[in-house]
């Protein structure tokens, strides 16, 4: 064997079991553990806001950056502008970004069971925001299509995943939520008035959507 | 970017002891760190639990006002799981052998790999053999090339982690990749 050729062999062990990668459920189960210790220490110290610039030069020092000062103050605008847009529903001024920071957030996860899973999470809280403002069908429409979206890029995460034990506890995940927002989208659709077309194409993309996860993602009971 | 998005979080958590800026530091390097201890501890139940033990002492670390500011939280959190598996051995009672590079005498460096276990067990593919060969290296060659090929780290960034100049750490990788391959190619080894 050549070198290269085992160095070929390493690389491909990085993202198996073989290789030290772990099962979907112990990642959970030691993040539950962690979240519960870290729980007992003392509660929040300060606000983020509170510390000012001398507080974050010195996580940023200048030397640092490969870019000038002024990306920094954009970060920290930035930072300001993601607090803000947390409430933001459909409609309002900082709803898109909102969404492109939860979209951030999913490039972030390399793993496409753990990423199928993310996406499907962001799709239910698209849903929630479509049942907030369903008295508009206009802005119910446009979260309903982020949460279509959402739900058939979970679908392909979860077909790109390799590893059969992540993608059947992922497949068992995407699953079990696809049918909460089934009764949710029930409930919204209820609430859309049905004369108007734009919510109500909508609404037929995304059972459309959960359906075609519904029907990949289903496990045949065995007999 | 990464690396920027990295610090934002190690602030976060620093100073607003944020939990969920360091859930998502979890994500980012779980399975990075679950691999590497999983190249360095034999039992396979103690994996978990060390994992869980370096992500708690990481946060313990990150929020406590006393301890040096973490600019680079990769190099980081790699130091301190090699600290936390070499206080494992301890409680085992067992030394983690170190390469001294003055004194090395490369004939007498390949490990005796005449165990049972290579004789007997049946592999299910070529990764669960390379894996186990792996295993068998010398602590501080199996960390270069873990670092290097699975974890993707630079040379700077793994003589960090190690303590090591950049010379050195070429040279361990160098040297363990000839050893892995001298383990994987002995006749007979596998079945």
């Amino acid at each position: 064997m050549t070198q290269n050729d085992l160095v070929k062999k390493l690389k491909e062990l990085r993202n198996t079991q073989e290789g030290g990668n772990p099962a979907a459920q112990e990642k959970e189960r030691v993040f539950r553990a962690l979240m519960l210790q870290i729980n007992q220490t003392q509660s929040p110290r300060q606000s983020i806001g509170s510390l000012g610039f001398v507080g974050l030069i010195r996580y940023f020092k200048p030397a640092q950056f490969i870019m000038p000062m002024a990306v920094f103050a954009l970060i920290v605008a930035a930072s300001s502008a993601f607090a803000a847009s947390r409430t933001a529903l459909p409609g309002q001024h900082l709803y898109g970004a909102k969404i492109a920071f939860d979209q951030t957030q999913v490039r972030f996860v390399s793993n496409p069971a753990e990423r199928a899973k993310v996406q499907m999470e962001m799709a239910g809280r698209r849903l929630e925001e479509a049942g907030q403002v369903s008295t508009s069908p206009e802005h119910t429409a446009q979260a309903l299509k982020h949460f279509s979206q959402g739900v058939k890029d979970a679908r392909e995460s979860l077909q790109e995943a390799g590893d059969p034990l992540q993608v059947e506890s992922a497949a068992a995940e995407l699953s079990k939520k696809a049918r909460q927002y089934e009764e949710t989208l029930l409930k919204t659709k209820q609430k859309v008035a049905p004369e108007r077309e734009v919510g109500v194409a909508a609404i037929k993309e995304a059972e459309e959507a959960l359906h075609e996860v519904t029907e990949a993602t289903d496990v045949p009971e065995h007999e | 970017m990464q690396r920027l998005r990295e610090k934002l979080l190690v602030f976060q958590v620093s100073e607003g002891r944020d939990p969920r800026a360091y859930g998502e530091l979890y994500n980012l390097y779980f399975e990075r760190i679950r691999r590497f201890i999983f190249f360095k501890v034999n039992v396979h139940e103690e994996v978990e639990d060390l994992t869980s033990q370096v992500f708690l002492k990481a946060w313990e670390y990150l929020i406590d006002l006393d301890q040096r500011r973490v600019q680079n939280f990769r190099a980081f959190i790699y130091q301190l799981t090699r600290n936390t598996v070499v206080d494992y051995y301890r409680r085992q009672g067992r030394a983690p052998e170190i390469i001294a590079f003055e004194d090395q005498a490369e004939e007498n460096e390949i490990p005796d790999y005449r165990q049972e276990f290579f004789l007997t067990q049946m592999y299910k593919s070529d990764r669960a053999y390379i894996a186990d060969c792996l295993k068998k290296l010398k602590e501080e060659y199996k960390d270069a090339v873990v670092l290097r090929y699975l974890e993707d780290l630079g040379i700077a960034e793994i003589a960090d982690v190690m303590g090591k100049s950049q010379g050195n750490v070429r040279v361990l990788i160098h040297r363990g990749l000839k050893e892995l391959r001298e383990i994987v190619e002995k006749p007979g080894q596998k079945i």
